[in-house]
Protein backbone atom coordinates (compact mmCIF):
# COMPACT_ATOMS: atom_id res chain seq x y z
CA UNK A 1 0.00 0.00 0.00
CA UNK A 2 1.44 3.51 -1.26
CA UNK A 3 2.01 6.41 1.46
CA UNK A 4 -0.88 8.37 -0.23
CA UNK A 5 -3.25 5.73 0.10
CA UNK A 6 -2.31 4.94 3.33
CA UNK A 7 -2.65 8.48 4.81
CA UNK A 8 -6.42 8.62 3.51
CA UNK A 9 -7.34 5.18 4.66
CA UNK A 10 -6.20 6.51 8.04
CA UNK A 11 -8.25 9.73 7.62
CA UNK A 12 -11.02 8.03 7.13
CA UNK A 13 -10.83 6.22 10.16
CA UNK A 14 -9.43 8.04 12.28
CA UNK A 15 -12.53 9.63 14.46
CA UNK A 16 -12.96 5.68 15.07
CA UNK A 17 -9.36 5.10 15.67
CA UNK A 18 -9.97 7.93 18.66
CA UNK A 19 -12.65 6.05 20.21
CA UNK A 20 -11.48 3.46 20.27
CA UNK A 21 -8.40 4.70 22.02
CA UNK A 22 -10.89 5.98 24.43
CA UNK A 23 -12.39 2.84 25.42
CA UNK A 24 -8.45 1.54 25.75
CA UNK A 25 -7.39 4.44 28.41
CA UNK A 26 -10.54 4.77 29.86
CA UNK A 27 -11.99 7.86 28.08
CA UNK A 28 -9.13 9.98 28.84
CA UNK A 29 -8.45 12.36 25.89
CA UNK A 30 -4.82 13.31 26.42
CA UNK A 31 -4.14 9.72 26.74
CA UNK A 32 -6.38 8.62 23.42
CA UNK A 33 -4.62 10.99 21.65
CA UNK A 34 -0.97 9.93 22.62
CA UNK A 35 -2.16 6.23 22.03
CA UNK A 36 -3.14 7.36 18.08
CA UNK A 37 -0.38 9.73 17.68
CA UNK A 38 2.00 6.93 18.66
CA UNK A 39 0.05 3.98 16.51
CA UNK A 40 0.80 6.64 13.66
CA UNK A 41 4.55 6.79 14.45
CA UNK A 42 4.57 3.10 14.65
CA UNK A 43 3.03 2.98 11.29
CA UNK A 44 5.37 6.02 9.53
CA UNK A 45 8.05 3.99 11.22
CA UNK A 46 7.58 0.67 9.41
CA UNK A 47 7.02 -1.39 13.24
CA UNK A 48 3.17 -2.12 12.24
CA UNK A 49 3.12 -2.73 8.15
CA UNK A 50 -0.74 -4.00 6.76
CA UNK A 51 -0.61 -7.18 5.55
CA UNK A 52 -3.51 -7.22 3.54
CA UNK A 53 -4.41 -10.62 5.93
CA UNK A 54 -7.92 -8.76 7.42
CA UNK A 55 -9.59 -5.25 6.16
CA UNK A 56 -7.56 -2.07 7.13
CA UNK A 57 -9.93 -1.42 9.78
CA UNK A 58 -9.65 -4.31 11.85
CA UNK A 59 -5.62 -3.81 11.30
CA UNK A 60 -5.95 -0.75 12.65
CA UNK A 61 -7.66 -1.20 15.56
CA UNK A 62 -5.43 -3.99 16.55
CA UNK A 63 -2.31 -1.63 16.11
CA UNK A 64 -3.86 0.35 18.12
CA UNK A 65 -4.68 -2.20 20.94
CA UNK A 66 -1.16 -2.74 21.14
CA UNK A 67 0.23 0.66 21.03
CA UNK A 68 -1.91 1.24 24.03
CA UNK A 69 -1.02 -2.16 25.93
CA UNK A 70 2.45 -1.12 25.33
CA UNK A 71 2.89 2.91 26.54
CA UNK A 72 0.30 1.41 29.58
CA UNK A 73 2.65 -1.10 30.26
CA UNK A 74 5.88 1.56 29.87
CA UNK A 75 3.63 3.91 32.19
CA UNK A 76 3.24 1.14 35.01
CA UNK A 77 7.17 0.27 34.96
CA UNK A 78 7.88 4.62 34.76
CA UNK A 79 5.49 5.17 37.70
CA UNK A 80 6.66 2.22 39.81
CA UNK A 81 9.86 3.33 39.78
CA UNK A 82 9.30 7.22 40.10
CA UNK A 83 6.20 7.41 42.12
CA UNK A 84 6.88 5.60 45.56
CA UNK A 85 3.73 4.37 47.67
CA UNK A 86 1.53 5.15 45.24
CA UNK A 87 -0.84 2.30 45.83
CA UNK A 88 -0.70 -0.33 42.94
CA UNK A 89 -4.65 0.01 42.20
CA UNK A 90 -4.06 3.74 41.32
CA UNK A 91 -1.12 3.11 38.63
CA UNK A 92 -3.48 0.57 36.94
CA UNK A 93 -6.95 1.83 37.57
CA UNK A 94 -6.33 5.90 36.55
CA UNK A 95 -10.25 7.04 36.49
CA UNK A 96 -11.10 10.14 34.69
CA UNK A 97 -11.06 13.19 36.08
CA UNK A 98 -14.43 15.02 37.04
CA UNK A 99 -13.45 18.19 34.47
CA UNK A 100 -13.64 15.65 31.92
CA UNK A 101 -16.64 13.86 32.24
CA UNK A 102 -18.51 17.39 33.38
CA UNK A 103 -19.67 18.22 29.99
CA UNK A 104 -20.77 15.02 28.31
CA UNK A 105 -24.16 14.62 27.97
CA UNK A 106 -26.07 12.46 30.82
CA UNK A 107 -26.48 9.56 28.76
CA UNK A 108 -23.36 9.58 27.62
CA UNK A 109 -21.90 9.91 30.89
CA UNK A 110 -23.68 7.01 32.54
CA UNK A 111 -22.67 4.62 29.83
CA UNK A 112 -19.10 5.73 30.10
CA UNK A 113 -19.07 5.16 34.07
CA UNK A 114 -20.70 1.39 33.50
CA UNK A 115 -18.08 0.81 30.50
CA UNK A 116 -14.85 1.84 32.87
CA UNK A 117 -16.41 -0.85 35.33
CA UNK A 118 -16.50 -3.97 32.82
CA UNK A 119 -13.71 -5.98 32.30
CA UNK A 120 -11.51 -4.96 30.02
CA UNK A 121 -12.04 -7.86 27.73
CA UNK A 122 -15.69 -7.28 27.80
CA UNK A 123 -15.61 -3.88 27.10
CA UNK A 124 -13.27 -4.34 24.25
CA UNK A 125 -15.81 -6.38 22.40
CA UNK A 126 -18.84 -4.52 23.31
CA UNK A 127 -16.90 -1.44 22.11
CA UNK A 128 -15.69 -3.27 18.82
CA UNK A 129 -19.35 -4.25 18.02
CA UNK A 130 -21.85 -1.87 18.93
CA UNK A 131 -19.05 1.06 18.43
CA UNK A 132 -17.37 0.19 15.29
CA UNK A 133 -19.93 -2.25 14.27
CA UNK A 134 -17.95 -4.59 14.16
CA UNK A 135 -18.83 -8.58 13.44
CA UNK A 136 -17.46 -10.97 16.47
CA UNK A 137 -14.92 -12.40 14.48
CA UNK A 138 -13.56 -9.46 13.54
CA UNK A 139 -13.12 -8.24 17.33
CA UNK A 140 -11.83 -11.42 18.19
CA UNK A 141 -9.52 -10.64 15.71
CA UNK A 142 -8.68 -7.09 16.99
CA UNK A 143 -8.39 -8.74 20.70
CA UNK A 144 -6.67 -12.07 19.11
CA UNK A 145 -8.66 -14.15 21.19
CA UNK A 146 -10.46 -16.97 19.66
CA UNK A 147 -14.36 -16.43 18.18
CA UNK A 148 -15.35 -18.63 20.92
CA UNK A 149 -13.92 -16.25 23.73
CA UNK A 150 -15.24 -12.78 22.40
CA UNK A 151 -18.68 -14.68 22.09
CA UNK A 152 -18.71 -15.69 25.49
CA UNK A 153 -17.09 -11.79 26.68
CA UNK A 154 -19.79 -11.02 23.95
CA UNK A 155 -22.73 -12.15 26.21
CA UNK A 156 -21.15 -11.91 29.46
CA UNK A 157 -20.58 -8.03 28.93
CA UNK A 158 -23.46 -7.25 27.55
CA UNK A 159 -25.94 -8.56 30.23
CA UNK A 160 -23.40 -7.36 32.78
CA UNK A 161 -23.41 -3.67 31.00
CA UNK A 162 -26.99 -3.98 31.14
CA UNK A 163 -26.96 -4.35 35.03
CA UNK A 164 -24.69 -1.62 35.69
CA UNK A 165 -26.70 0.87 33.60
CA UNK A 166 -29.78 0.19 35.68
CA UNK A 167 -28.09 0.31 38.72
CA UNK A 168 -26.22 4.16 37.59
CA UNK A 169 -29.72 5.11 37.29
CA UNK A 170 -30.94 3.77 40.39
CA UNK B 1 -37.32 -6.97 28.02
CA UNK B 2 -36.23 -9.32 25.71
CA UNK B 3 -32.54 -9.61 24.32
CA UNK B 4 -32.76 -7.49 21.13
CA UNK B 5 -34.59 -4.84 23.67
CA UNK B 6 -31.04 -4.76 24.77
CA UNK B 7 -29.57 -4.53 21.70
CA UNK B 8 -31.22 -1.92 20.62
CA UNK B 9 -30.76 0.29 23.90
CA UNK B 10 -27.15 -0.37 23.36
CA UNK B 11 -27.16 0.97 20.30
CA UNK B 12 -28.30 3.65 20.80
CA UNK B 13 -25.82 4.55 23.73
CA UNK B 14 -23.31 3.53 22.07
CA UNK B 15 -23.98 6.00 19.13
CA UNK B 16 -24.39 8.62 21.43
CA UNK B 17 -21.21 7.92 22.81
CA UNK B 18 -19.62 7.92 19.31
CA UNK B 19 -21.08 11.31 18.67
CA UNK B 20 -19.73 12.41 21.92
CA UNK B 21 -16.44 11.00 20.68
CA UNK B 22 -16.44 12.80 17.47
CA UNK B 23 -17.10 15.92 18.68
CA UNK B 24 -13.77 15.85 20.90
CA UNK B 25 -11.85 14.60 18.32
CA UNK B 26 -8.51 16.17 17.26
CA UNK B 27 -8.15 16.62 13.17
CA UNK B 28 -6.18 14.24 11.44
CA UNK B 29 -3.89 16.71 9.93
CA UNK B 30 -2.70 17.47 13.13
CA UNK B 31 -2.46 13.84 14.69
CA UNK B 32 -0.63 13.61 11.40
CA UNK B 33 1.44 16.06 11.25
CA UNK B 34 2.46 15.52 14.44
CA UNK B 35 3.27 11.53 14.12
CA UNK B 36 5.14 12.58 11.27
CA UNK B 37 7.23 14.63 13.06
CA UNK B 38 7.94 12.53 15.81
CA UNK B 39 8.47 9.59 13.32
CA UNK B 40 11.39 11.94 11.74
CA UNK B 41 13.04 13.02 14.77
CA UNK B 42 12.92 8.70 15.64
CA UNK B 43 17.14 7.61 16.18
CA UNK B 44 18.22 5.67 13.62
CA UNK B 45 18.47 2.54 16.02
CA UNK B 46 14.73 2.25 16.62
CA UNK B 47 14.05 1.46 13.37
CA UNK B 48 13.34 -1.57 12.07
CA UNK B 49 15.15 -0.93 8.67
CA UNK B 50 17.49 0.06 10.47
CA UNK B 51 17.91 -2.69 12.33
CA UNK B 52 17.22 -5.26 9.61
CA UNK B 53 20.37 -3.75 7.70
CA UNK B 54 22.64 -3.74 10.26
CA UNK B 55 21.53 -7.59 10.57
CA UNK B 56 22.07 -8.01 6.70
CA UNK B 57 25.43 -6.92 6.90
CA UNK B 58 26.61 -8.78 9.93
CA UNK B 59 25.15 -12.32 8.04
CA UNK B 60 26.97 -10.71 4.67
CA UNK B 61 30.36 -10.31 7.24
CA UNK B 62 30.19 -13.90 8.32
CA UNK B 63 29.31 -15.20 5.15
CA UNK B 64 32.19 -13.68 3.53
CA UNK B 65 34.64 -15.09 6.23
CA UNK B 66 33.81 -18.18 5.98
CA UNK B 67 33.48 -18.30 2.42
CA UNK B 68 37.22 -17.47 2.39
CA UNK B 69 38.17 -19.57 4.90
CA UNK B 70 36.14 -22.32 3.02
CA UNK B 71 38.49 -21.41 -0.70
CA UNK B 72 41.61 -21.71 1.35
CA UNK B 73 41.46 -25.12 2.57
CA UNK B 74 42.76 -24.39 5.84
CA UNK B 75 41.42 -24.91 9.56
CA UNK B 76 42.89 -21.54 10.70
CA UNK B 77 40.97 -19.45 13.50
CA UNK B 78 39.26 -17.06 11.99
CA UNK B 79 41.78 -14.00 12.65
CA UNK B 80 44.34 -15.49 13.87
CA UNK B 81 47.72 -16.49 11.56
CA UNK B 82 48.88 -20.00 12.12
CA UNK B 83 53.17 -19.43 12.67
CA UNK B 84 54.08 -21.94 10.64
CA UNK B 85 51.88 -23.85 7.56
CA UNK B 86 50.84 -27.41 8.23
CA UNK B 87 51.73 -28.62 5.05
CA UNK B 88 55.81 -27.68 5.87
CA UNK B 89 55.71 -28.85 9.77
CA UNK B 90 57.57 -32.26 8.40
CA UNK B 91 60.09 -30.17 6.64
CA UNK B 92 60.35 -27.87 9.08
CA UNK B 93 64.50 -27.87 11.33
CA UNK B 94 64.87 -25.89 13.71
CA UNK B 95 68.00 -23.08 12.86
CA UNK B 96 69.98 -24.66 15.99
CA UNK B 97 70.34 -28.20 14.66
CA UNK B 98 73.89 -27.31 13.00
CA UNK B 99 75.32 -27.26 16.46
CA UNK B 100 74.42 -30.75 16.97
CA UNK B 101 76.00 -32.20 13.75
CA UNK B 102 78.54 -34.65 15.01
CA UNK B 103 81.35 -36.49 12.56
CA UNK B 104 79.99 -39.75 11.55
CA UNK B 105 76.49 -39.07 12.45
CA UNK B 106 75.70 -40.62 9.31
CA UNK B 107 76.14 -43.98 10.22
CA UNK B 108 73.94 -43.72 13.62
CA UNK B 109 71.31 -43.04 11.11
CA UNK B 110 72.01 -45.82 9.14
CA UNK B 111 70.42 -49.15 9.51
CA UNK B 112 72.27 -52.07 8.10
CA UNK B 113 70.15 -54.66 6.06
CA UNK B 114 70.41 -58.39 7.11
CA UNK B 115 72.83 -60.41 4.65
CA UNK B 116 75.26 -57.20 3.38
CA UNK B 117 77.04 -57.35 6.06
CA UNK B 118 80.62 -59.30 5.51
CA UNK B 119 82.84 -60.80 7.47
CA UNK B 120 86.54 -59.88 7.65
CA UNK B 121 89.12 -62.45 7.63
CA UNK B 122 92.61 -62.27 9.24
CA UNK B 123 94.04 -63.23 6.17
CA UNK B 124 92.81 -60.78 4.04
CA UNK B 125 94.20 -57.94 6.67
CA UNK B 126 97.73 -59.63 6.55
CA UNK B 127 97.80 -59.27 2.62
Amino acid sequence: MNDTLLRAQLEKCHPEVLGWALSLCRYNTTEAENIVQTAYVNILAGKAAFGERSSFRTWLFGVVRMTARELNRREWLRRLRWVSGLPIEAVLDPAPGPDELIYQDQRVLRLRVALIDLPVRQREVLQLVFYHELSIADAAEVMRVSLGSARQHYERGKKRLREKLDRVIT
Amino acid sequence: MTLKDIDDELRVAFTLLRESDAARSKSFSTAWFDATRCAAALPLNNRPKYRLMVASAGVLIAAVLLGRNALMGTNEVLGQTPLVPLSDISQWRAPSDVLLATPGQELWRDIPRLGDSTTVDRDDLTH
